[in-house]
């Protein structure tokens, strides 16, 4: 798997032998990308958390889908059977395409004003944003519509010192204790698991999960992982 | 992910056919197929197989597990060894989309159906038991290999619900020592 995620955690070993993620987009197959979709989207599904995005993924997606459309378009007066094959595969991946977004959007429109804050402090912080400039875009006009329907509906007719409305802090926070079942496509070295022999958090014992291993563990012990492509979720 | 998801994915399978048409390799973006030619078998992904076939074009070859034989004697092992054992990845899903779509290149259907069951049943209430030791150990790990995507979908939300519940309760008795 190359070096999938621009984000910083991500730098790890693999970008440096695979180089920069754009670099090697032109050398993976149409199905391996299609492949990346499909995982972005089993991830997104049972991620706690909005994860990274990945329109690098999308784009490349959208780029063959297009093509291939038009082709289809050009040849498909004749409606001969390998049209309507290329037509059905088309419809998949469409779908596929437009739930990996929407998966997205429904997080993103649930705590629309938190996401916008965790990610500029991630800019601040020199990371990569987890949200595209598009989702940004839309996060922002989504807050701005709640507050003015909150504020229309019952902020103004509250006296002035009932009127603070914090939207970020309303947000439900996604919850990183939450178990989830991941894969480990690679031999992951150092997850830490909370021990439950201890009383109290912070204490943790090591683990090695085995390529190709499933397993029930908490998001927050293989969060990064996930986000390096060395697990998926399931 | 519910169970439609489960069957999408499931979808991507290869599977054998025996076209009754010939035509030349199709270069579908999940890679190419074909070429086609009349009763000769050839491997599709199992959306295009089933496609192929509402429109009578194929016989579908059902998986070499998907007979009697092959899934009593998964029931066997199921239910003779402690951990869950190894089953072709997706197998519910394909099981039961394979006995709605084409029964009639299944031999033994009905049977199949029965025993597709059984299955599911046994693995079913194995892994209701070994919710319930996890949930009484609180443990925050537990190995899972041979678990199929289907049956992770069925288990998660209440497995969900339950932990986090545990999670809640033994916060709570952390914050009141």
């Amino acid at each position: 798997m190359a070096s999938t995620s621009e984000d910083p955690l991500s730098l790890g070993l693999d970008s440096l032998i695979d180089g920069e993620a754009d670099d090697d987009v032109d050398a993976v197959t149409p199905a391996d990308v299609l492949q990346q979709l499909t995982e972005a989207w089993q991830n997104e599904g049972a991620a706690p958390e909005l994860l990274p995005h990945r329109f690098d993924v999308v784009d490349s997606v959208l780029s063959q889908i297009e093509g291939m459309d038009e082709n289809l378009r050009m040849y498909g007066r004749n409606k001969s059977l390998k049209h309507d094959i290329h037509k059905m595969e088309l419809d998949r991946i469409i779908y596929l395409n437009n739930s990996y977004l929407r998966r997205r959007l429904d997080k993103i429109e649930n705590s629309a004003a938190l996401l916008l804050e965790q990610d500029e402090r991630r800019r601040r912080d020199g990371l990569e944003p987890k949200m595209s400039s598009n989702e940004q875009r839309y996060a922002e006009k989504y807050t701005q519509l709640q507050e003015d329907s909150f504020k229309r509906c019952v902020l103004d007719q509250l006296p002035v010192s009932l009127q603070k409305l914090e939207l970020a802090r309303l947000a439900p926070i996604a919850n990183t204790d939450e178990l989830v079942f991941a894969e480990a496509l690679e031999t992951c070295h150092g997850v830490s698991v909370p021990d439950p022999r201890d009383d109290g958090p912070g204490f943790e014992q090591i683990v090695v999960l085995e390529k190709e291993s499933r397993t029930l563990i908490p998001y927050k012990s293989v969060q990064s992982f996930v986000y390096s492509g060395d697990m998926r979720l399931l | 992910m519910n169970a439609l998801e489960c069957e999408f994915l499931a979808e991507n399978v290869l599977l054998d056919i025996v076209p009754n048409f010939t035509d030349d390799v199709v270069h579908l973006i999940c890679g190419d197929v074909g070429p086609f030619e009349a009763s000769m078998v050839a491997r599709v992904p199992a959306w295009l197989a089933l496609y192929l076939k509402r429109r009578h074009k194929c016989r579908i070859v059902p998986p070499d597990w998907l007979t009697v034989n092959g899934i009593q004697e998964m029931i066997n092992t199921e239910t003779t060894q402690e951990p869950f054992s190894g089953v072709p990845a997706h197998f519910m899903e394909l099981a039961h989309l394979l006995l709605r779509e084409c029964s009639d290149d299944v031999p033994d259907s009905d049977q199949l159906k029965t025993l597709v069951h059984d299955m599911w049943d046994s693995r079913v209430a194995k892994m209701r038991t070994s919710t319930v030791k996890f949930l009484q150990s609180g443990e925050q790990r537990a190995e899972l290999n041979n678990l199929t995507q289907m049956e992770i979908t069925y288990a998660r939300t209440s497995l969900r619900a339950a932990t986090n519940h545990v999670n809640v309760l033994q916060a709570n008795a952390r914050d009141s020592r």
